[in-house]
């Protein structure tokens, strides 16, 4: 477990190269469709892809120092000194959609690179990461209908959205004193939310497609504390909070109209605008007993209503999620030495949805079981997270039951060493 | 370790993304899909007008065409095929071969034009001449004529139905039939080779006999002319010589006429060779034989450069619906008509814009109509910037183009009792 310097170097080259190859992988990989994507931003996306997920992404007052945990920026600081890693997680998913308007269930699945991650702890009170992963996603599609001017008659089209905004963070985590920890993520929340109408008409023998495209890009902060209360030998609790401002992204909205010949009728920038995100906070618990179980809470909410967005039969309302989980580490002793083998995970979660359609906000609920273990003969740690959940009710127009698995590598080393491996 | 699951995690991926995206019937409520819309303008009025050609190429169709019939609108058409035939293969004949009758026999390919009702007259004359082309031609046209001589060597008449009668028998002159039947058992000469036989037996022309006749029939030229005699040993043994359409010069060729005088049709001549639909009852006539063709040309199209936002034709169509009552069974409409480029000088060597279907309504005729995808063809006339007298010109596919006279009468937007639509699907964006 010993590296050079020089190796380092050689490491940074790799994670870059794997980083852009993941980042690209991402955009072509989904093709589960999500039908209430096409509204707002699409879906926020509430897991994080990291060892909290089968803990219902519960981690705001949550602190390991072996993992990357960017549920808050401040936990960050706790990472083991000289600790240098990389993590990537994957997730599956299976969806099933009922509903009023479905006459039949339908089913989807998919499979995507959610996340990236290099991070380091950089001197023994500062914790860094960069990395990317999604923010929110748009993907759908459907049939629909475009009048045809002039006359009484409509036009068969298909429908097909697509892209999301990702997260490129640069996460620093700070320990002020022995107990208190600050952090703040600095994002560059960037993408593109894409709408395409085909128009196949067996009428008009022609093809006609308007691709619409919203290109969203700002800087994005959020910042995080953490606090350490050492209650006893056996107990110990920490909490944590997180906050973002209200902010306004910038939003390009530009428009491509082709035809069937591929020929391109136009080509142009429609409007330059805002799409802007509340203010969100978020905060949490966590409980340890004898450094084994710990049991997590957290609270986070959004307060969408302020931005008073409303369309035919939807509004955007406060959002907010409870979710918590309890996990057990096993803890091993290799010559003095302290480390985990495995730990296992459970967790549960509610989520009142930024979207209200027909006078019901949406909700989203399920439970999540994860495991993780590291490897004895590598740096390697594997964490898996199965999660189940149902999303809009049985009075809701669509409804999802889906199933996900979430699948995270997480490779460590130590980029700087005098030869003592652990504090 | 971590390579140990890479094919594992490959699989999953292969199939998990193999497959197509879900479509979920949600949304369209939420979609803005006013940026691009699709219109259809059909109130740019395309200009029809009738082009006249002098002379139209009739020559090797495959069809004699013979007959006369009295259009009202078209006027007397006259029709008379002129051809040739060779001599047969010389074989010895007993010395008691005993000449019987000469006959040109015609199978009808059941077309026609007139009424098939009445009795065809039809008259069989020997050329005076060989047939020959003018220096630098190589085709025969509606006008060619050829001088006969003055007595018929036959003729029949008879009611012909078209779908029923096998063969038309032309009884010919026996003087004219004993010639050949005593040339043939001497083996003259002129029966040794087509050459030697056409420098004496020029050719024949079957034309009607007279202008009682009101029907034009289209013959197969698988003609025949057959020389009939028998033999007489213990009983009589009936037997024929043929001779067979030849036709290895390409000399076939249908003359067809017009007598357009007392017709409205009658403004048409060399000195006026286009006339448009509102100098003619709002309407443009087809009938390629005779030499007439339908014109419809986009002189507005450009004005569609003005709506707003305008982006492309996505489609545009011509739906042309013939003048009501002026086709039936006797006058049918040519079951096929192709539009051609064609530009001011009216040539006919354009290509084929669109081939066109004739949809029959056989109860009211109301929704008779050919239809055209003109799309491509407008998208390339409205880049044309200059005065556009480009234009569709409206005629039968070969070999219908100058071997029928199934006849059309369009009217333009102010007939009350046929039009051409010009249905144009434009696409704009909304700013």
């Amino acid at each position: 477990m010993y590296l050079s310097t020089s190796n380092f170097f050689k490491k940074i080259i790799f994670s870059g190269a794997v980083f852009l190859f993941f980042s690209d992988v991402k955009v072509d990989a989904q093709n589960v469709s999500s039908p209430y994507s096409i509204i707002g931003i699409g879906d926020i996306e509430s897991s994080y892809f990291n060892r909290t997920s089968g803990l219902a992404n519960t981690g705001i007052a949550y602190r390991n120092s072996q993992y990357l945990i960017l549920n808050n920026p401040a936990a960050l600081s706790v990472l083991q000194p000289q600790l240098f890693m990389i993590e990537a997680a994957s997730r599956a998913k299976f969806v099933t959609f009922s509903g009023k308007n479905l006459s039949t269930n339908l089913t989807g699945k998919d499979f995507s690179i959610e996340r990236l991650s290099v991070g380091t702890k950089i001197n023994k009170w500062w914790g860094s990461a960069v990395g990317v992963m999604p923010y929110s996603t748009s993907n759908y599609s459907f049939s629909g209908t475009k009048d045809l001017l002039g006359t009484d008659f409509t036009l068969p089209v298909e429908y097909d959205g697509s892209g999301g905004i990702n997260r490129y963070y640069f996460t620093n985590g700070f320990k002020i004193t022995k107990n208190l920890s600050i952090g703040v993520n600095t994002s560059f929340l960037g993408g593109s939310l894409k709408q395409q109408d085909s128009l196949v008409s067996p009428d008009l023998t022609t093809t006609l497609n308007t691709s619409k495209n919203i290109y969203i890009r700002n800087w994005y902060l959020e910042y995080g504390l953490q606090y350490h209360i050492p209650v006893s030998k056996k107990w110990d609790i920490n909490i944590g909070a997180t906050y973002a401002a209200k902010k306004a992204l910038k939003a390009e909205y530009s428009a491509l109209v082709t035809d069937g010949l591929g020929d391109t009728l136009s080509n142009k920038v429609t409007k330059n605008t805002y799409s802007t995100l509340p203010t969100s906070t978020g905060i949490g618990i966590a409980i340890t007993k004898n450094k084994k179980i710990t049991f997590l809470a957290d609270y986070k909410f959004q307060n969408w209503a302020s931005l008073n967005i409303r369309g035919l039969n939807y509004s955007l309302e406060n959002s907010s999620r409870l979710s918590a989980g309890i996990e057990y580490s096993k803890q091993m002793q290799y010559k003095n030495l302290s480390f985990e083998a495995f730990n296992v995970q459970a967790g549960i979660f509610y989520n009142k949805s930024y979207l209200k359609i027909y006078n019901e906000q949406l909700t989203d609920a399920g439970f999540t079981l994860g495991g993780g273990i590291n490897s004895k003969r590598s740096s390697m740690s594997y964490h898996f997270a199965f999660e189940y959940g149902i999303r809009g009710s049985q009075y809701s127009i669509i409804k999802e039951n889906y199933s996900s698995f979430t699948i995270g590598l997480s490779y460590k080393d130590f980029w700087y060493t005098k030869g003592k491996k652990y504090d | 370790m971590y390579f140990k699951y890479t094919p594992l995690l490959l699989g999953l991926i292969i199939f998990l993304t193999s497959c197509e995206k879900t479509k979920v019937q949600f949304g369209q409520q939420y979609v803005d899909d006013s940026y691009t819309n699709i219109i259809l303008v059909d109130t740019l009025t395309p200009e029809l007008s009738t082009v006249y050609y002098d002379s139209i190429a009739t020559s090797g169709t495959g069809t004699i065409l013979s007959g006369f019939y009295n259009d009202n609108t078209f006027g007397k058409i006259t029709a008379k095929s002129f051809f040739e035939v060779a001599p047969p293969t010389l074989n010895d004949l007993a010395s008691n071969a005993t000449y019987d009758s000469l006959v040109l026999m015609l199978v009808p390919d059941k077309s026609y034009y007139g009424d098939t009702n009445s009795v065809s007259r039809l008259s069989v004359y020997q050329l005076q001449n060989q047939m020959g082309f003018p220096a630098g031609q190589t085709q025969f046209y509606n006008t060619t004529d050829f001088a006969t001589e003055p007595v018929a060597l036959g003729s029949v008449s008879r009611i012909i139905s078209p779908n029923q009668t096998d063969t038309v028998h032309i009884r010919l002159s026996d003087i004219k039939g004993k010639e050949l039947f005593d040339l043939y058992k001497n083996k003259d000469y002129v029966m040794q080779s087509a050459d030697n036989f056409l420098n004496y037996f020029k050719g024949l022309q079957v034309s009607p006999s007279s202008a009682n006749m009101n029907v034009v029939y289209g013959f197969h030229d698988s003609l025949i002319m057959r020389l009939h005699y028998h033999e007489t040993n213990l009983y009589t043994e009936n037997k024929h010589i043929d001779f067979n359409y030849y036709n290895n010069l390409s000399t076939q060729f249908n003359q067809v006429h017009a007598d357009r005088s007392g017709t409205p049709l009658s403004i048409f001549n060399s000195a006026n060779k286009e006339v448009v639909s509102t100098s003619a009852n709002n309407s443009a006539y087809i009938q390629t034989l005779t030499g007439l063709m339908a014109k419809v040309s986009f002189p507005t199209i450009r004005s569609l450069l003005l709506k707003p936002d305008y982006l492309k034709i996505l489609r545009a169509e011509l739906i042309i619906k013939p003048v009501k009552n002026s086709y039936n069974s006797i006058t049918p409409l040519p079951p096929n008509l192709y539009a051609m480029s064609t530009s001011r000088a009216n040539e006919i060597s354009g290509s084929v814009i669109s081939a066109g279907s004739l949809t029959v309504d056989p109860l009211f005729n109301e929704n008779t109509n050919y239809f055209y995808d003109i799309t491509s063809y407008l998208q390339q006339q409205i880049l044309v910037t200059e005065t556009n007298k480009n234009g569709l010109l409206f005629l039968p596919p070969n070999p219908a183009y100058s071997s029928r006279l199934n006849r059309a009468i369009i009217g333009d937007k102010k007939n009350t009792q046929g039009s051409i639509q010009l249905k144009i699907y434009y696409v704009s964006i909304n700013q």
